[in-house]
């Protein structure tokens, strides 16, 4: 079960970012960049993915605060028939231990969850449709040729997702 | 001659870096990150301060590496200047792939990741820590060090964990490191004598010809007789609380690169 | 919306007419308790703020005291004290954040440089799977400090973290900002009397005004309730500390050139009520009116209904009034020498309105008069009749305090050891950057207060202390004068005199008669404090800043212990004087110092009881002052080799951490012999204030106390062995220090 979970209001990090690629890296193919916090969960439930967040942001805030963020179960697509969304998941290349927040939540929430996987996922609105994923991948990831501003190359990694 | 202290939008630890460099008698200025390149150019050292550039966005250190200024402290260290990055800088410097230069042809050696204790986010942490410096000949900023050495330095961070792309040849390079270690100068690999969970317990390291040192620890913070906490047990804090302590260990480091700088240029 | 019907009518009858929406807000902000002090006005004006030594009193933005001459220049101490309790009970991370935010605006605006920050937390208490948040809460307020604090490189000098079960639904977040600023250099919070004889300008700058924390103002007078979350939400406003460190560099550039031109300006950061609120002030209280052009305002969205922007709660932006003449080199300062709006879209500075002498407050919004008040309307005071209900309480002790049945005092020790409210912060300060500046001298967490050398090349040094207390419920006043006692105590205890002090209270619903006694005593147990415990001959230790937090309840009714908490700061001559708490040598001498009393309700000793009397540890001024100035007459003489106050937790959690110090790394073992004590109970956990200090000199010590008829008492040596023995009429205690060390580490990573 998986959900992603934006900023109602404003995520700096995407702005920078998108800074960054503008201003110094001279990319604006690059026309609009959204930042998604990616919750893989492992959980034995009945519930549909909605409910089951719903239900857990009703009880605590670990894995999202309904007073400054949204999810969503689904990745969209953007709208504008101009650009070309590609949706980036960002993950550090060790393992992590999260028991302890999976301890937290089924303390406080009454779940069964196994385990939590924490991802970013970076949508990126390119407007060059035919060769969007291999702009985001020569410009933005990083390559033989040096370190893309999304993900590090020592100590993270990353694959594509599908909306 | 004087020394660039560049300031990022973001950085804050500037104006003590600056001190620092002044008292050991350095004439140092603090330069913009927009400044332009030939007002760089008469610098003969450059210091990247500590601080939160671009508030760690996306992650500490990646947007400040993408500046122009950036750039041109890359020709800079590669002509032989002393360039110093602390903390923030020592993340700007990973990112922008100045350092390590243990082999050319990866262009990205080293990143740093957020703290870990064991196999978890261990989150920001402000504390004392010891390190040893491994080859202090090698770099002109460690070389008034010995490699016995057991110092004190102050650590401010949330990413920095050391992490190498080709862990091989930083074990069997010679160039300058500065290792964690406890207070009587054992290595242990665990917490909290590696406070972050860092490789080899890095703390910081130099580039082969030793002009461009990074380091997580604030050196700028073990200035001054006052800096040394009066509880630890080490004999500075001892000597401390005798009141016969005169200046911080760290000290050193900045008179080092004065009398660099006086011989060179 | 907080206005409330009887407002509303009083409104009408000023004006005359109806309130335009942009005038509601700025009359429902205005007279806000927050920003109104309507409620608690009165009884503050029982404190002492006057003193020699004051720069400026309380009615700015921070209040300033001299700290020190050097150079020919008078250096001062600008200081703010604030709450954000509420918001941070809802978003916890961006409250505690925009809590510390707002309170270093307000000594920035002052012309100072922020040189520390101090925090009181009080957080809940979980008991089973009741308070979800509880915890959470509690980490997220300190991520909150920590990522504001820590990116805008301001260090935190210390705090405190207390735990109790009526914080449960409402913490406290209180935050104090200590600036350095030059004499001749205060900014003030108004327009100067220049402004008669040229034209004036107000520039905005800041991050671009947006719809966050709109009806914030009124947001923290309403009591928190579990239904109306969703609608208390929009109040909280998001912070950015980067953007706020760059204007701190960019602001620093404009004093420079402000000072170099000799121009007076008025400078005010935004609050409660944004731009209306922070305009109207700075030109009201110069005596002036405002013309606003809200067009010119710098917003995120077009889309903004004039009322958003004109009482917005966003963060990170500051209004400055300066001479017409110099506005576009302020101007360029933010926008092209910084490029503030390539670092953040849409922000950066403007000039927003003129300053009028015809003494009216104007908004223009696409053409239309959205806003036209008589300065006089805004200004009006407001004031809400509060009753309050005394009760009766306890002051003397009468009873004999006797343990419950099968309890052994070994244990009680051990449980003080395990308790949240003793053991080690480390877990929670180890966030928090306390070096930054490279000023600090003695560390959080090393001795009773913070010290650092704000001045360069002056050896002097700034001692910082934040204190309170749980002792409200049982003795209101005592929880006031105790909470002044205490931060004063830590201040002597590294060898600083008291400068001056800054207050914030925290209370539940004043509307409630019987919280409006506690608040009165509170006010009243600092104020005599604050007079008594000067050695100033005729002035008080001024109380140069504060606040008030009232509703600090649930819907269920629990209002929080009545919490006064104090911000205590000093100076010490030479930092190379000062102690720290821990003992590092064998044979040296401990003695206590202060008389113990039979004081138990609400200390952490109570519920072991069977009987005692219902009297909280009282102050008793005439001691405490005494034993004050013993300690700085032991310092001078150079008789002290550590010093540690006696508070919480008593006489045995002092030793014991003063045997462990800051990271329970013990240097040396301690034998405690107490078998002379013939109130064993009163000896080791009594909280009256008092001292443990530790000497190589005993004889010349305890001369000094019996010249000064102090009660004092010497307990134990230090000794080699890693051992804790404390040795009473009736046993022989004894503890493994590693063990004791584990205890005390237990809650840190």
């Amino acid at each position: 079960m998986e959900c992603f979970v934006y900023q109602k209001h404003i995520d700096l990090h995407a702005v920078s970012a998108l800074e960054a690629i503008h201003g110094f890296m001279n990319l604006t193919h690059c026309k609009r960049l959204s930042r998604f916090v990616h919750w893989i969960v492992d959980v034995q439930t009945e519930c549909d993915a909605v409910d089951f967040f719903s239900m857990i942001t009703s009880k605590s805030y670990y894995l999202l605060n309904p007073n400054k963020e949204g999810f969503v179960t689904k990745l969209l697509a953007s709208n504008d028939q101009d650009t070309h969304s590609v949706f980036v998941d960002v993950f550090p290349k060790e393992s992590l231990d999260n028991s302890v927040l999976v301890e937290k939540i089924n303390q406080h929430c009454g779940t069964c969850i196994n385990h939590i996987k924490k991802h970013i996922t970076w949508q990126c609105d390119i407007d060059i449709s035919e060769q969007s994923t291999e702009f985001v991948c020569s410009k933005l990831l990083p390559s033989d040729l040096g370190g893309g501003i999304l993900a590090n190359p020592v100590y993270e990694s990353f694959c594509f997702l599908n909306n | 001659m004087s020394v660039a202290v560049i300031q990022f939008p973001g950085s804050n630890c500037e104006y003590e870096t600056l001190h620092s460099l002044n008292v050991v008698g350095l004439s140092a200025d603090i330069v913009p990150w927009n400044s332009d390149h030939l007002d760089l150019s008469t610098y003969k050292g450059f210091v990247l301060p500590g601080g939160f550039s671009f508030q760690d966005r996306v992650r500490a250190g990646v947007v400040s590496s993408k500046l122009p200024i950036l750039g041109f402290i890359k020709e800079r260290a590669l002509d032989g200047y002393p360039v110093l990055g602390i903390c923030n800088g020592c993340q700007i410097l990973a990112e922008s792939g100045i350092l390590p230069d243990y082999n050319p042809d990866i262009s990205m050696g080293m990143g740093l990741a957020p703290n870990m204790n064991e196999q978890s986010y261990h989150g920001f942490v402000c504390d004392w820590v010891y390190v040893k410096i491994k080859n202090p000949q090698g770099s002109l900023f460690t070389r008034y060090f010995n490699d016995t050495d057991v110092i004190p330095i102050q650590i401010n961070h949330g990413e920095g964990n050391f992490k190498f792309f080709n862990k091989e040849l930083v074990q069997t390079s010679t160039s300058t490191q500065l290792i964690y270690s406890d207070e009587i100068g054992d290595v242990s690999f665990s917490y909290p004598t590696n406070p972050n969970g860092s490789e080899f317990n890095m703390a910081g390291l130099c580039n082969q010809s030793g002009n461009v040192l990074a380091m997580m620890p604030h050196p700028e913070r073990g200035m001054f007789w006052y800096h040394i906490p009066r509880y630890l047990n080490h004999d500075l804090s001892s000597q401390r609380r005798k009141g016969v302590l005169t200046d911080g260990p760290w000290k050193k480091m900045f008179e080092s690169l004065r009398d660099y700088i006086q011989e060179t240029y | 919306m907080a206005l409330s019907d009887n407002d509303l009518k009083q409104i009408k009858e000023i004006l005359k007419r109806d309130p335009s929406p942009v005038e509601y807000y700025i009359f429902d902000a205005m007279w806000s308790e927050h920003c109104s002090y309507k409620s608690s006005k009165p009884i503050l004006k029982r404190l002492p703020t006057k003193a020699e030594s004051v720069a400026l009193g309380i009615g700015e933005d921070s209040g300033i005291v001299r700290f020190h001459n050097h150079d020919g220049e008078s250096y001062c101490i600008a200081i703010s004290h604030e709450s954000h309790n509420h918001p941070s009970q809802i978003l916890p991370i961006e409250g505690a954040a925009t809590g510390v935010g707002g309170c270093v605006r307000d000594v920035y605006c002052m012309g100072a440089d922020v040189i520390g920050v101090l925090n009181s937390l009080h957080f809940g208490v979980k008991n089973g799977s009741d308070n979800f948040f509880v915890e959470e809460i509690e980490e997220k307020v300190i991520q909150g400090i920590a990522d504001y604090g820590n990116p805008l490189g301001v260090p935190v000098l210390g705090g405190e973290t207390l735990y109790h079960s009526s914080y449960n639904d409402n913490c406290l977040v209180n935050v104090a900002a200590l600036g350095l600023i030059k004499e001749k250099n205060i900014i003030h919070s108004y327009v100067p009397k220049q402004a008669e004889s040229e034209p004036y300008k107000i520039i905005l700058f800041g991050k671009p005004t947006d719809s966050t924390g709109f009806g914030g103002a009124s947001f923290s007078s309403d009591t928190l309730d579990e239904d109306n979350k969703e609608t208390n939400v929009g109040a909280v406003q998001v912070h950015d500390p980067f953007l706020k460190r760059v204007f701190v560099e960019a602001i620093k550039a404009c004093l420079t050139y402000l000072e170099e031109e000799s121009i007076e300006i008025g400078f005010k950061d935004l609050g409660a009520g944004g731009i209306a609120c922070a305009t109207s002030e700075l030109a009201v209280s110069g005596g002036f009116g405002v013309a606003l052009d809200l067009d010119k305002v710098l917003i995120s969205d077009p889309r903004l209904k004039p009322e958003v922007i004109a009482c917005s709660e966003t963060q990170e932006r500051f209004a400055m009034a300066v001479p017409a003449t110099h506005t576009q080199a302020i101007l360029d300062i933010f926008n092209k020498q910084f490029q503030i709006p390539d670092l953040h879209p849409q922000a950066g500075a403007s000039c927003i309105g003129v300053v009028t002498k015809e003494k009216t407050y104007k908004i223009n919004y696409q053409s239309n008069i959205v806003c036209d008040l008589d300065v006089a309307t805004i200004t009006t005071q407001v004031h809400a009749d509060r009753y309050s209900q005394p009760r009766i309480i306890e002051k003397e002790a009468t009873i004999n305090a006797e343990l419950n049945k099968n309890i052994l005092l070994e244990d009680i020790c051990n449980t003080y050891l395990n308790s949240k409210l003793n053991a080690s912060k480390r877990y929670v300060y180890r966030f928090f950057d306390n070096a930054v500046k490279g000023n600090t001298v003695i560390y959080p967490g090393e001795a009773d207060a913070v010290v650092i050398k704000p001045i360069p090349d002056s050896k002097t040094g700034l001692a910082v202390s934040m204190d309170s207390n749980l002792y409200g419920n049982t003795d209101p006043y005592t929880a006031g004068a105790y909470a002044v006692s205490e931060s004063i105590r830590n201040i002597i205890s590294v060898g600083a005199t008291p400068l001056a002090l800054t207050d914030c209270l925290n209370y539940g619903n004043p509307e409630k008669p019987t919280v409006f006694f506690d608040f009165e005593q509170g006010v009243d147990g600092i104020r005599d404090a604050a007079n008594q415990l000067s050695f100033h001959k005729s002035d008080p230790i001024p109380i140069i800043s504060g606040n008030v937090s009232f509703y600090n309840e649930s819907k269920q009714g629990n209002a929080v212990v009545p919490s006064p908490v104090i911000c205590a700061v000093g100076k010490i001559d030479d930092i190379a004087m000062a102690k720290t708490s821990q003992v590092f040598n064998e044979n040296v001498t401990l003695v206590r110092i202060g008389k113990r009393y039979e004081e138990f309700a609400q200390t952490q000793l109570e519920p072991y009881l069977s009987e005692y009397s219902n009297v909280a540890p009282q102050v008793r001024f005439d001691q405490e002052k005494k034993q004050n100035k013993l300690v700085l007459d032991l310092y001078k003489d150079n008789l002290l080799e550590s010093c540690h106050d006696i508070s919480m937790g008593g006489l045995w959690v002092s030793v014991v951490e003063m045997i462990l110090g800051e990271r329970g790394k013990p240097f040396v073992g301690l034998e405690l012999d107490l078998s002379k004590s013939t109130h064993i109970l009163a000896e080791l956990f009594s909280e009256n204030g008092g001292y443990v200090i530790a000497t190589y000199n005993i004889d010349a010590v305890k001369q000094r106390c019996e010249q000064q008829q102090i009660d004092n008492d010497v307990i134990g040596n230090t000794i080699s062995n890693k051992q804790l023995r404390v040795k009473t009429a009736t046993e022989t205690m004894q503890w493994d220090l590693d063990d004791m060390s584990r205890q005390w580490n237990q809650f840190n990573p």
